[in-house]
């Protein structure tokens, strides 16, 4: 129900959102990333994650499944429950950090490449633009779903649906590629 | 009995909220906020807006602890002490905005009232037009009736006479 009025009744709202989750994005690679350089102080650490203790790396990894599974869940019980593609962005999101913790940085990028992630933003956000501009040309006017079907209410749906997944992939690759900003440096910090 | 525990979970966030303005240590800082994220998340749910509880307990309790974690890691662990100069102004700022946002809490609906502008303008057109199938017809609409019937003691036009 809270999806439907996002999506539908405050769907520009809702295009904001995201637009903006995507600067955020693209602020913090900007100042985190730009100056990357190939020196001792940007490479990735080898040893890293909790390779050495067993007890949290089996039970973690256990989870990693089903937290991806439950993101799924709330991604795509949205419009019946509570969820929609922010919460399952995040939840998704989660699951990928608990991988980058467990294994070390070097495995999280390997499953998961920093090219998926920006492909995820940019596709993530321009989907759901792109759903908007479908609805003009079909002769609506911007974000109206009603006109993309011949049947109006599963147009809705489809609509709804489609933006939704938008949300989703653009949420999880904006809190990914923030996350792994941030890991990729080399801790000067000293945290007892 | 609800009430009790909203009140409980309100008096914990004022507590936690000053802990983290009080600590220098930003490890504790980060624990306490998603700590806070949590008692919001649990306010939000008894406020039956499971939605947003979702969202704040999977961002704000969840992910924005793990990005503040690794923002530690890249700096240390103690804040650095804060210049004195600019606390009366300060003061004064957050006093104002206090005045001004528990002013307009006298102003707002009491939770649940029927005559709320919500209740008058979106909810009617979605329970109109779901009939003609011209709208997403979701189940989930019967349990936000039942749980918007029932609230109908306030909890937060209490707020204000407590401070």
């Amino acid at each position: 129900m809270v999806t439907a009025v996002l999506s539908s009744f405050r769907g520009y709202d809702t295009l904001g959102e995201v637009f903006v989750v995507f600067i955020a994005a693209v602020g913090v690679m900007f100042i985190l990333d730009a100056r990357r350089g190939t020196g001792p102080e940007y490479d990735v650490p080898e040893v890293e994650g909790l390779k050495h203790h067993l007890i949290p790396r089996t039970v973690g990894g256990l989870l990693i499944p089903f937290i991806l599974l439950f993101g799924f869940y709330v991604q795509f019980h949205g419009e019946y429950g509570p969820g929609g593609g922010f919460q399952a962005g995040a939840i998704v999101a989660t699951g990928f950090i608990l991988l980058a913790l467990l294994e070390g940085e070097k495995a999280a990028l390997k499953a998961f490449t920093r090219n998926a992630m920006t492909a995820l933003i940019v596709g993530g956000s321009s989907l759901y633009g792109a759903v908007g501009v479908v609805c003009m040309l079909k002769g609506g006017t911007f974000l109206d779903y009603s006109v993309l079907l011949e049947d109006p209410v599963l147009a809705r749906q489809v609509g709804i649906i489609t933006i939704e997944l938008g949300v989703g992939m653009a949420v999880c690759g904006a809190l990914l590629s923030i996350f792994h900003s941030f890991a990729a440096r080399k801790p000067t910090g000293h945290i007892e | 009995m609800t009430i009790v525990f909203g009140l409980f979970l309100l008096t914990l966030l004022v507590v936690v909220a000053l802990a983290i303005v009080r600590t220098k240590n930003l490890f504790v800082a980060a624990m306490l906020l998603s700590i806070f994220s949590l008692l919001m998340a649990s306010n939000f749910f008894i406020l039956d807006a499971a939605d947003v509880a979702l969202t704040e307990a999977a961002v704000g309790a969840g992910v924005t602890t793990v990005i503040f974690l690794s923002a530690l890691r890249l700096t240390s662990q103690y804040e650095r002490g804060t210049l004195a100069r600019n606390r009366w102004i300060a003061i004064a700022v957050v006093t104002v905005t206090t005045l001004i946002l528990i002013f307009g809490t006298f102003d707002s609906q009491r939770l649940g009232d029927p005559n709320a502008p919500v209740q008058l303008h979106v909810a009617p057109y979605y329970i109109d037009n779901r009939a003609d199938g011209s709208l997403m017809w979701s189940p989930r609409y019967l349990v936000a009736f039942v749980a918007m019937t029932r609230w109908v003691k306030c909890l937060w036009c209490l707020l204000p006479r407590l401070g």
